[in-house]
Parts: structure tokens; sequence; C-alpha cells
């Protein structure tokens, strides 16, 4: 049995994209990106919309001698990668016929050994107001981008517990709460 | 020269009040509330915006109201004494001490009675807070972070505006609140 944890990185002023719905505010430095690794290590899965894995497959094919350069967070990146590659990932689309349910997530978290991520505000959003959302773990960047899309789902109120609060590196800090109810 | 700090209590999504315009969640603890007025010793002047205003009113004159714990007392003391500055165009005049009415927003005033002092002016209150960022005179933002989603409200931060921050630091305090600070870099 796996508890359900919201992963994400946004801004000040909580989004997680500039109104434009771009992120490039949200590069993180090879110490985030270790940083991130050990969460996603920490998980035994992970939970995507589609918008979400479109971003994430590119993971698929980061790996030492594919040809590209990413410079100073090459190591961090590979790293990444392999840990991003042995985890089962899912993905649930409305479009696709496949919507994420209080059932299907019921049967995934019963079914994990462990933790399972969830990522993406609309999907998460979905698992918000499903009441299934145990845990939020978020970066938080130090620029505000003024509007885009909000990291919670608006109308929905909730009590928290903060568990962790920390600066990870280059004024980005990490903050995890549990989801009281 | 002083600095210009926006601060305020802000829900874990953004929020200084609920969609009902409540923010009793953001109550601070007597940690906080010590945190805050050992603070408030360093600040020449508050900045406030007329609802934020009417709600600090609270602190007013407490001396008179027995059985009250120390903590609050000594609120009060620093509260009365300290000069307040209020934005607001409906005020006639205010009941509290060292007490200004504004009615418009001068970022030269603003940014004059920070620079006349060596100790910070703070400003509260969503809608001076934003004119003040947009102006570009705020020179430090500390944010109380409540362990809550509002789920909507008034968002602490001006919507439309982004701003480059540099974390100065944080604290975490018992209760699960949290205080940031970041200075803008414009």
């Amino acid at each position: 049995m796996g508890r359900l944890i919201y992963t994400m990185i946004t801004s000040a002023d909580g989004f997680t994209t500039s109104p434009d719905g771009t992120f490039e505010w949200a590069v993180p430095t090879p110490t985030i990106h270790r940083h991130a690794g050990a969460l996603t290590e920490s998980l035994e899965g992970e939970i995507y919309g589609p918008r979400m894995w479109d971003t994430m497959k590119a993971w698929q094919d980061i790996r030492p001698g594919d040809g590209q350069d990413y410079g100073e967070v090459a190591g961090a990146m590979y790293e990444f990668g392999e840990t991003w590659r042995s985890m089962p990932h899912h993905v649930f689309s409305r479009q696709q016929g496949k919507p994420l349910t209080r059932e299907a997530l019921r049967e995934l978290k019963a079914a994990s050994g462990g933790d399972l991520g969830i990522a993406g505000p609309g999907l998460a959003a979905v698992a918000l107001e499903l009441g299934e959302v145990d845990e939020v773990a978020r970066y938080v960047v130090p620029v505000t981008t003024g509007g885009g899309t909000p990291w919670w789902p608006h109308g929905l109120a909730a009590r928290l517990e903060l568990v962790d609060h920390e600066v990870v590196d280059a004024g980005w800090l990490f903050e995890r709460y549990l989801v009281v109810g | 020269m002083g600095k210009l700090v926006y601060s305020m209590h802000v829900s874990a999504d953004g929020y200084v009040n609920n969609i009902r315009g409540g923010f009793e969640w953001a109550a601070p603890d007597d940690e906080v509330l010590e945190s805050i007025l050992e603070r408030m010793r360093g600040v020449s002047a508050y900045v406030y915006g007329r609802r934020y205003y009417e709600t600090m009113t609270s602190w007013a004159d407490l001396r008179s109201v027995p059985g009250l714990k120390d903590l609050d007392y000594r609120f009060s003391d620093v509260w009365n004494e300290t000069p307040k500055y209020v934005y607001s165009t409906t005020l006639i005049e205010a009941h509290t001490s060292n007490t200004t009415i504004l009615r418009d927003f001068d970022p030269t005033f603003l940014r004059g009675l920070a620079d006349a002092g060596e100790r910070h002016v703070t400003v509260e209150g969503t809608t001076i807070g934003a004119q003040a960022l947009r102006a570009g005179i705020i020179d430090g933002v500390s944010i109380y972070t409540v362990p809550i989603a509002t789920g909507g409200g008034t968002p602490f931060w001006p919507v439309g505006l982004p701003v480059t921050l540099r974390l100065i630091d944080e604290h975490r305090f018992a209760s699960g609140i949290v205080n940031v600070r970041y200075a803008p870099v414009y």
C-alpha cells in the first residue's frame, strides 16, 4: 500500500507556468537535479497526464553517448534519466478514454509497495479533489510569474501539515506538506 | 537608509484571505507573534492598506483591557508607539495613536519614509503592496506561509507582474508556519 505524493515545481506566487504556458524559469541546477532525483528515487512509480508525459518522455533517451551537450548538468541529467527509466509510469488521459478515477487511484495505491508520485497540476487537481493525495512536495523557484497555471486547484480548501522545509540551491525552496483534509 | 518591506501572512496556495474574505486561519501563534514583535521593534513606521489597518486596530490600547497575556500587552505597546500611515479613500479620521491617513499612492513619499531613517518600514495590505512592487520601490518581501490551502481569495503577489527574487532566508516555526524573506531584483 503506497501513499500518493503530488510533486511539482512552482513560482513563488504559486504557478507551474508563466501566463504564456512557458516555464524556462524552472531550470534546475545540478544540485537541484540531484535533490529531485533522490525524491523520484524514493517513489515506486509516477502518474502523469498527457502533457506531463509529453514533457517527461524525453528522459527515455537522455543517457551518456546520446549525442547531446548538456554542459555542467550532464552528470545529474544522466543519473536522473536512469532513475526515471527504472520506474513505472502510469499515464491517464480523459481525451484518450482513460480518465483518472478514484477506483484507478485506489487500485494503484493498493498494489504499490511504496509511495507513488503524481505530477501535472490538472491531473493532480483531480486527485486532490477526490481526496486521494496524501502529501504535496513542492519546489518553490525565486521568481513570480504574475499568472499561469495554479499549482493548487481553485475552490479546494484543505488543512496541511508541514513535514519538511529546506533551502535546496540557488534560492529554490523545497517543502513537503501532508494533506490533512 | 531603511528598507521598504512588503510583509503579510499567506496561504500555501498564495492568498491572504479565503474566498469569503476570512483570514482567521492566519492568526499567529505565540512563537510567531513573539518573532513578529521582535521585528516590529526594528521598524520605524507601518504602512497599511485600509482593510489591513482595520484588522490591526484590534491591537490598539490593549492596556485598558484586563486579563490578557503579557505578549498581547507588549505587542499593543509597540503598535501604539510606532507611526502608522494608512492608505484609504474613505477613512475620515483615525482613532488610533500616531496615525496618518493618506489618500493617493505616492512612491516618492513612501520611498522617502524608508530613506529618512536607518530602520525598516513595513508595507501591509495587497493593494498598497502591489502598487509599491509595481513602482519598484520594495526592497524586501517577508512572507509568513500558513500550512493551509484556501482555494481562492486575494492573492498576495500582484497578478500580471513577474518579479525576479533573491532568497534572503527562511525560518520554520513549530506550528508549521514558515517565514520566507526575498529581495526583488529589479
